[in-house]
């Protein structure tokens, strides 16, 4: 979850990940943002995010997210 | 019997909600069907045979596709795969009708053009195809729907009812918006009796869209048509007025349409997805797009720009180019990829024409260009100290959004592609304000006509402008007194009934996206 909330940092800093949960509703992530986070997330975690994945239900929170994470790789 | 016409909203909409009403609830859906079907042979006649079968063809899809997947015998890449094909498939056997019959004539007509700039003699002779009203809307709603069971987001639909619902609901045939399954088939399947709100909300929404299509957009039509096919001897500020009349024409038709559509959706407990959301406010062009059809947008992310980006060649690419130049430079590759993609099919999904292909061409470098200079600028105005929410910021970034819009607009709507480039010539080498001034009743508007759209444009906006504040003058009214009540949406019915455009002198006008 560290390096999660770090990648989330990185990629749009200023941001309270760890309490925002409208991440997607509230357009603090675009299009741009999601792409990006999904390619460290990709990288960092050794998933592979599938177009599917990206409806606002996962990406809203770093919770959710996180639980996307450990999703896929248990599927892996 | 388009939608803003009296045939529908006064005698097609009300028998059908009348029969809706009076058939028990287990029929319900089959009024609405034979109502769909109906509306679509008033238009399409025996076209209605594609319709028919992208039906059946969209209903085996999901359940072949749900059976694949099923059939699970551990080796998982090999379902996926499997089931890869038959969405391939699926996609492509609805694509291959939408173009043949939409762009034969385009690329034929391109290949000879090109082929005579290497001296080869062939010409193309033209095919003529019928084309069933709404292919454009319908095909995007399939693609939506069979690539969902295939992801694995919606389960197969077994009723083919709800299939034929989904894609054949009467309101939003013509120019959608294009729903996903689950927000029209399964409320139109249950057949709930028409409440009170929903009828008096569906038919305030009707008259608003009336407003907007019938007493202004319709008035300033004959102004855009005579600017725009006749434009080579008028001067600069002529063109543009006409551009200007153009853009208004577009946006009060499309959606004062879209108003009776979701008016119409409402009245049978239907929430159709909302196409616009006060699109002149945006901060960008790339927000505006948000803004403005609003459902092809989303569509064309979910199924295009997602897709595309995350598609392994390109992920493959962005990767190298990481490599090479770094995180700050990779992250433009995949969403460029798939933006070109997007902008590529937005243009050519509006039609078969150059015109388009550049419209879409247009979008596609001006949001790059945003993308990749959202953060020098953001830096850049804080060094300088500019404030970014002072009102002089704010009618800079406005001013910047209507002259795109107004440019690309302009070729949008222009004969062809040399006369969109010679209009923009002549608005920048031929500018006379006087001209305009002198010639202002000359331009197929009288002095009434000018007034009555002035104002109503204004209407628009301070109603628009509200809207973003989340005040919304439908429910203020329903909380006032009944007096006040009546004469308020009495006075309204008469304002359209008065200023309408219609009746002997005016041609009744076709909706432009009906045409797409």
């Amino acid at each position: 979850m560290e390096e999660l909330l770090e990648i989330l940092e990185d990629i749009q800093p200023g941001v309270d990940y760890a309490s925002c949960k409208t991440l997607i509703d509230d357009h603090i992530l675009d299009s741009f943002g999601i792409l990006s986070l999904v390619s460290e997330i990709e990288d960092a975690f050794d998933v592979e995010i599938s177009p599917a994945e990206l409806v606002a239900e996962n990406f809203n929170s770093a919770d959710s997210l996180w639980k996307m994470i450990c999703r896929l790789k248990g599927e892996e | 019997m388009a939608y803003h016409t009296i045939a529908y909203f006064a005698v097609f909409l009300p028998v059908v909600i009348l029969l809706y009403q009076i058939v028990p609830k287990k029929f319900r859906f089959a009024v609405i069907i034979a109502a769909d079907y109906v509306f679509f042979w008033l238009f399409s006649g025996k076209l209605i045979v594609y319709l028919i079968c992208a039906t059946l063809l969209t209903y085996f899809i999901g359940i072949w596709i749900e059976r694949t997947a099923l059939k699970n015998d551990g080796d998982k890449k090999n379902v996926t795969k499997k089931k890869r094909r038959i969405l391939a498939f699926g996609i492509a056997a609805n694509l291959l009708v939408l173009v043949v019959l939409k762009y034969t004539n385009f690329f034929g007509q391109s290949l000879s053009d090109l082929l005579h700039l290497f001296n080869v003699d062939w010409t193309f002779g033209g095919v003529k195809f019928m084309v069933p009203i709404g292919l454009s809307f319908y095909t995007l709603e399939i693609i939506s729907y069979i690539t969902d069971v295939y992801r694995g987001t919606l389960k197969a639909e077994h009723n083919i009812a709800k299939v034929a619902l989904y894609l054949s609901f009467f309101p939003q045939i013509m120019e959608g918006p294009i729903a996903r399954f689950h927000e029209t088939a399964d409320t139109l399947y249950a057949g709930e009796s028409v409440k009170f709100d929903n009828l008096k909300f569906g038919y305030q929404r009707i008259l608003w869209g009336l407003f907007k299509k019938i007493v202004i957009a319709d008035r300033i039509y004959p102004t855009v048509n005579y600017i725009f096919n006749d434009y080579a001897d008028k001067d600069g500020s002529i063109i543009l007025f006409g551009v200007v009349c153009y853009v208004a024409q577009l946006y009060l038709e499309f959606s004062g349409c879209m108003d009776i559509v979701i008016g119409s959706g409402q009245i049978f407990g239907v929430k159709l997805p909302e196409n616009f959301r006060q699109p002149f406010l945006a901060k960008s062009a790339g927000e505006f797009w948000r803004r403005w059809h609003i459902t092809l947008g989303t569509f064309f992310k979910d199924y295009i720009f997602y897709p595309v980006s995350l598609a392994g060649p390109v992920k493959n690419a962005a990767k190298k180019v990481k490599k090479r130049f770094g995180r700050n430079v990779s992250k433009f590759v995949a969403p460029t990829a798939a933006l070109f993609c997007v902008w590529a099919c937005n243009g050519l999904w509006h039609g078969a024409n150059w015109t388009f292909i550049f419209y879409g061409m247009y979008y596609f470098v001006l949001i790059f260009i945003e993308n990749i200079t959202e953060e020098p600028v953001k830096k850049l105005a804080e060094k300088l100290h500019i404030n970014r929410e002072s009102i002089g910021y704010k009618i800079f970034r406005t001013a910047k959004l209507f002259i795109i819009v107004l440019v690309g607009e302009l070729f949008f709507r222009a004969n062809s592609l040399k006369d969109g480039f010679a209009m923009l010539a002549g608005i920048f080498g031929n500018f006379h304000i006087s001209a305009l001034f002198s010639n202002i009743h000359r331009l197929k508007m009288d002095r009434l006509d000018l007034i009555v759209a002035g104002a109503g444009i204004i209407i628009v906006t301070v109603v628009g402008a509200l809207k973003e504040k989340n005040i919304d003058i439908r429910q203020k009214v329903s909380g006032w007194v009944v007096p006040a009540r009546w004469i308020f949406w009495y006075a309204a019915i008469m304002l359209v009934v008065i200023f309408g455009a219609y009746g002997s002198g005016y041609t009744a006008v076709d909706l432009i996206y009906a045409g797409y």
